[in-house]
């Protein structure tokens, strides 16, 4: 009896210490804090985002046209609460005052008056907002105060991308903790903190891979449920942002003995292109069945894009490409940067030098993180270069595509965009030759204790950056 | 004897290569890492910020040869940017900018009309609040020529 009870207590024990566990005590009390720390519809086009949720939770799921002008209806009082967050320049000092939020935070949301938001995002499709959606609904119940609608859909957004990468550590074969130091990257956690679609995004190829990498590592032939559970999880993913569709096709990491015969590979190939095209077809087909005309442009001051971008490129390929590749260049640390720590509407940095010796540490976890027993092939390191480095050159030409006509630069491409190929580039570094035997009896510690310090250096940060601290 | 020396010498060699290669990655991973966060300083920049930029030079400079010269070039510059591009609000504002700080206050009430033409009704990097101070300003400026 006795022995039963302590067996209890050691299984509970190793399991707390389980990088999953971990993870999501860790994931929880600092993604948390920054809930409250970080200025409410402050991270990147949070207001958007978060309208965007609103409206899903209204029940408005489809764009209406009102006038010349495209979008959903907003109490009145809520996009006032959220325009006073907007355009703070804390970048010269400016900081928000406790009292304020506090004087805010007793504003009742008032749905009798409304107005017509013209959404220049309402393309978007509203997958990715459901759990913000869900979010608003039971913070409502609570206290309908805007910030507290705001407030309630960060920790469901947060909750999702726990869930999410929980499951991921969890089934993840090798490199536990090479996921795990990811997952709570400052940028990474700031983003699952906020209301973002980055959220699901990044959660979601953590999980595509960590599926991947578990087929391929089983020593059966992979079952029927298992496709189903990777194709649901690939449409869900692709519903989320756009821009990912390689990442799915990590699932070719899995040897042609657990796929089964050649038939199911190409089968599976085609596949996933399909649904690389779904949200298109399918969300992007119903938006324009719908006819909606005018509607407010993001940007007006350079025509981005178009077919004249074409035409610019088709008159001298060559100087395009090489613009391209200078971008790396000269944007590159930048572009590090934003996918470490970049908060706000990324004109804040957190200190250079923390950002510096970070990036070494992801660099040398993902070598030391190898497991003795599961090496990755050359085969599964070639794939998953192609799906990293792809998606990293796709979003880098979707984006200089997307520049203005004639433009030298990139406009607008951030390092958080990056976040979700980070794990299958720095896998490539996977080698069993780097594990040595202290660093399996300490990592248990060692990374977490890392990730906590980091963390609660962001958390601090974002707390006297934004605010004007007693 | 003979026959384990060479051999175990070649384990070692094997295990080295193995070494070497395993550790290829994780030098190209943090030369690649070191090379981007301390890459060269190299001018990129877009031709209508590079031209705008002279003209603002321009306007702090006292040498006024080297200010004539500065103007020639940036106003010259983004002339044929605006010819290139004309659909693009931002470099007739600029255009704007520069013709109104060269007393052409026509041609720049002519160039912030059209930046207000293609540029209004934008969310973000809005170009039709400046466009309207150049406007504004060009239109008193010539006013106060007119009566003077």
């Amino acid at each position: 009896m006795k022995l039963s009870i302590n067996r209890k207590i050691s299984i509970t024990r190793q399991q707390l210490l389980c990088p999953e566990f971990l993870f999501v005590m860790i994931g929880y009390l600092f993604g948390l804090s920054l809930v409250f720390a970080n200025p409410p519809f402050h991270s990147n086009d949070e207001d958007r985002h978060f309208y965007n949720s609103y409206f899903l939770s209204t029940g408005q799921i489809r764009p209406v046209q009102h006038e010349n002008q495209i979008g959903g209806y907003l109490p009145s009082n809520l996009y006032n609460v959220s325009a006073t967050f907007q355009g703070i320049p804390f970048y010269s000092g400016a900081r928000i005052f406790p009292a304020k939020l506090k004087e805010l935070k007793s504003v009742r949301l008032d749905e009798s008056s409304t107005m017509f938001y013209d959404n220049p995002s309402y393309r978007t499709n509203p997958v990715p907002y459901l759990p913000y959606a869900a979010g608003i609904l039971i913070a409502r119940i609570v206290n309908s105060n805007p910030i507290n609608l705001l407030w309630g859909a960060r920790c469901a957004g947060l909750l999702a991308f726990l869930c999410i990468v929980f499951f991921a550590i969890r089934i993840m074969p090798v490199h536990k903790f090479l996921l795990f130091a990811l997952a709570l990257n400052p940028m990474t956690l700031y983003q699952a903190a906020s209301v973002t679609y980055d959220a699901m995004s990044v959660s979601l190829s953590f999980l595509l891979v960590a599926l991947a990498l578990n087929y391929a590592f089983q020593e059966r032939q992979i079952r029927v449920g298992q496709i189903v559970l990777f194709l649901f999880v690939a449409i869900v993913h692709c519903f989320a942002k756009p821009g990912y569709f390689l990442i799915p096709f990590v699932f070719f990491v899995i040897p042609q003995r657990n796929i089964g015969s050649m038939k199911k590979t190409v089968g599976l190939f085609f596949c996933l292109v399909l649904i690389g095209f779904l949200p298109d077809l399918i969300w992007g087909g119903y938006v324009s069945s719908l006819h909606l005309n005018g509607g407010k442009a993001l940007c007006k001051d350079f025509v981005y894009g178009t077919r004249e971008q074409w035409n610019s490129i088709a008159r001298a390929p060559t100087s395009f490409l090489v613009h391209f590749l200078l971008n790396f260049i000269v944007q590159g640390k930048e572009w590090m940067i934003g996918a470490m720590g970049r908060l706000g509407y990324s004109y804040t940095h957190l200190n250079h030098t923390v950002l510096f010796f970070h990036g070494l540490a992801l660099i040398a976890l993902s070598g030391l993180d190898s497991s003795k027993a599961l090496i990755i092939s050359l085969r599964q390191k070639l794939i998953l270069g192609c799906v990293s480095i792809g998606t990293i050159g796709f979003i880098a030409a979707a984006f200089f595509y997307g520049s203005p006509v004639g433009a030298h630069t990139i406009f607008g491409l951030q390092g958080r965009y990056f976040i979700p190929a980070m794990l299958p580039i720095l896998l490539l570094n996977s080698n069993p030759m780097f594990r040595t035997a202290i660093w399996e009896k300490r990592k248990t510690l060692i990374v977490p204790l890392y990730a906590s310090a980091l963390l609660g250096y962001l958390v601090l940060f974002t707390a006297s950056h934004f605010y004007y601290l007693p | 004897m003979n026959q384990t020396r060479p051999g175990s010498n070649q384990g070692t060699n094997s295990l080295q290569a193995k070494k070497l290669r395993a550790l290829f990655p994780l030098i190209l991973f943090v030369a690649a890492y070191l090379f981007f966060w301390s890459a060269p300083e190299i001018k990129l920049v877009d031709p209508w910020h590079e031209a705008f930029s002279q003209v603002n030079v321009a306007v702090n400079t006292r040498d006024p040869v080297l200010k004539q010269k500065l103007l020639d070039l940036g106003g010259g510059k983004l002339k044929e940017l605006c010819a290139q591009y004309p659909y693009h609000a931002r470099i007739h504002y600029m255009l704007g900018c520069y013709f109104e700080f060269t007393g052409q206050y026509d041609s720049a009430i002519v160039q912030a009309q059209e930046a207000l033409r293609l540029g209004s009704g934008g969310t973000a990097n809005r170009v039709d609040d400046i466009a309207t101070n150049v406007l504004l300003s060009a239109k008193a400026k010539k006013e106060a020529l007119i009566k003077k």
